[in-house]
């Protein structure tokens, strides 16, 4: 590929920033690497059950909320508000998902390890679909479709119309009512029922592994430039989007975190970020929160991390289907504050002017406001920003807004995956 | 009452942090490694001299790799065996720590591995190298540049 672009003519680029752009087009995007937790991954009939259970509303204990209320396919899978809206207010804003199976870390604060173990949490969260374990094995074994569908991918299921041995309302993450039930289930029967539960996640996950990111304006104006149609890299990025480009590449340091094809390092970070809904940390003792209404602060992926090491269904545990040597990115997950304190995972960039309001609070409307605050860099509340203030002008700021606007792309994959299935 | 006493911890730590940073600047010279980090680099301290090579080649971004690494005293130049090296670092223009917790198991003859090492962006990072051996303790600095 020619490197020396227009170098007689006052090429925008040098040789170095090319071969960056080149490292974040989308042609630099590998495979999907197959996923050693789930070794269904691929198979296409647990997509088929789980583009079902993406869109299935009977996963909510009140029968009106599925993963689509807030993944809304119209919507870049995003919701468009603060924070999720589903049977309550979750407690953070709702990322958009696709290209999210290339990520080691789910969540903001990466608290699970899997695509499949992050798509279990929300069906227990009381303020997301509110469920519970034996509540949604169940509903597996009483739906004939659902039934004959997993058992061809999964296996035969037990008999759960049996409430002696499976009770309604079990699980080890609910109330204590829900805790006690769940105790008193034998260890075999509690293990066959995380069975089902594990595999409703590879479901929902080898279905979530077919939203793709899809070749935005910046991609093709990179692939016109590495394939030096100068005319067409004209006509497709304007003069102010290119210096937003060269911005973001240069100067504002973008690209250190939000790097590669999906404009993300997978990283987690603390860029300074309040959730005014949360109380400050401050010096005052911890008690304080049992006299107020208000949450604690959000501590981000040092309490996420935590989580991930302890949960039974990380890459280590009894159903993930990796062996020890897979999971490297959890055994050696740093957990010191330096790393984790007040730090949230870097989102990806494509169809970032789509997918408003921002951050891990949905603090922001706007991309404006988002800039502003690089610019400024105020400091962090729980531990210490990494940001130093940018300086940028005015123009500069609209310039980099402009190019981000460049990264709108459709989802890359086939209609049916976007639409609730129709049988 | 939990949070309390984190931050509280917290706040130990970063002092322990800084004196670890004041010892390094005291005590070992800084190397800083080229980009590929293909060939050998050594770093010589008071009582030791350390050379790491990473196993991936060129030094990889934002993937888990290993590094192979030798430890040699500096007076005559003998292979340490049974020393305690712990791996912390991070990027000071950035003032966070390396994203993973690097382990490091012996070898033999004085080479040890270091494992579960991530640099997650680009820029300077540096590696820290705390090696015990006996009584003697020593802080010795990698800086390297992706």
């Amino acid at each position: 590929m020619p490197f020396s672009l227009r170098a007689d003519s006052g090429s925008p680029w040098t040789g170095a920033e090319i071969a960056l752009l080149r490292l974040q087009w989308i042609g630099s995007l590998e495979k999907l690497p197959t996923d050693p937790t789930n070794r269904y991954a691929d198979d296409p009939q647990a997509a088929w059950l789980g583009h079902r259970l993406f869109f299935d509303r009977r996963f909510s204990i009140n029968g009106r909320i599925s993963c689509a209320t807030c993944h809304q396919p119209d919507n870049n899978f995003t919701d468009g508000v603060i924070k999720g809206r589903a049977i309550g207010e979750a407690r953070r804003n709702t990322p958009a998902i696709s290209g999210i199976a290339y990520s080691p870390w789910f969540f903001w604060d990466g608290r699970t390890d899997s695509l499949w173990s992050q798509a279990l949490e929300p069906l227990e969260s009381p303020v997301e679909q509110g469920g519970n374990r034996t509540f949604y094995a169940r509903l597996i074994y009483s739906d004939p479709v659902y039934k004959k569908s997993y058992e061809l991918t999964f296996g035969a299921l037990p008999d759960l119309s049996d409430r002696i041995r499976f009770p309604d309302g079990a699980t080890p993450a609910g109330n204590i009512a829900q805790k006690k039930k769940w105790d008193l289930m034998s260890a075999k029967d509690r293990r066959e029922v995380n069975r089902i539960f594990s595999n409703i996640g590879k479901a929902i996950a080898a279905y979530e592994r077919k939203l793709l990111p899809g070749t935005s304006r910046f991609d093709r104006y990179v692939e016109a430039l590495l394939n030096n149609r100068i005319e067409e890299t004209d006509a497709t990025m304007t003069h102010k989007e290119v210096a937003g480009l060269k911005l973001f590449i240069g100067k504002a340091m973008c690209v250190t975190c939000h790097q590669g094809p999906l404009f993300t390092n997978n990283s987690f970070h603390n860029i300074g970020i309040t959730d005014p809904a949360t109380l400050k940390p401050g010096y005052l003792p911890a008690i304080i929160y049992l006299f107020t209404d208000r949450p604690e602060p959000d501590y981000g992926r040092y309490r996420g991390i935590r989580r991930a090491l302890k949960s039974e269904f990380n890459c280590l545990g009894e159903y993930s289907d990796a062996q020890e040597g897979d999971c490297v990115e959890l055994i050696y997950a740093g957990r010191h504050h330096r790393a984790t304190l007040g730090a949230f995972k870097v989102p990806s960039l494509r169809n970032v002017a789509q997918t408003g309001p921002y951050m891990h609070a949905g603090v922001f409307a706007s991309l404006e406001e988002v800039l502003k605050h690089y610019n400024t860099a105020p400091p962090a509340s729980v531990g210490r920003s990494e940001l130093a203030p940018l300086n940028l002008s005015e123009q500069e700021l609209e310039q980099l807004e402009a190019f981000l606007r460049t990264l709108d792309s459709p989802v890359n994959a086939e209609t049916r995956w976007f639409k609730r299935p129709s049988s | 009452m939990e949070s309390a006493i984190q931050m509280l911890y917290g706040k130990f730590k970063m002092a322990r942090y800084l004196s670890h940073a004041a010892l390094i600047v005291g005590s070992a010279l800084a190397c800083v490694s080229d980009a590929a980090g293909n060939s050998w680099q050594t770093i010589s301290g008071k009582y030791f001299a350390v050379s790491y090579q990473s196993q991936t080649v060129p030094l990889p971004l934002n993937r888990i790799h290993s590094w192979q690494t030798t430890i040699k005293t500096v007076d005559d130049g003998r292979p340490v065996e049974g020393a305690v090296v712990k791996i912390y670092g991070g990027m000071p223009a950035h003032r966070h720590g390396l994203p993973t917790q690097p382990r490091t198991t012996e070898v033999g003859n004085g080479r040890y591995l270091i494992r579960g090492l991530k640099f997650s962006m680009m820029g300077d990072w540096e590696v820290w190298l705390d090696v015990t051996y006996g009584s003697l303790s020593e802080k010795l600095v990698f800086k390297l540049s992706l």
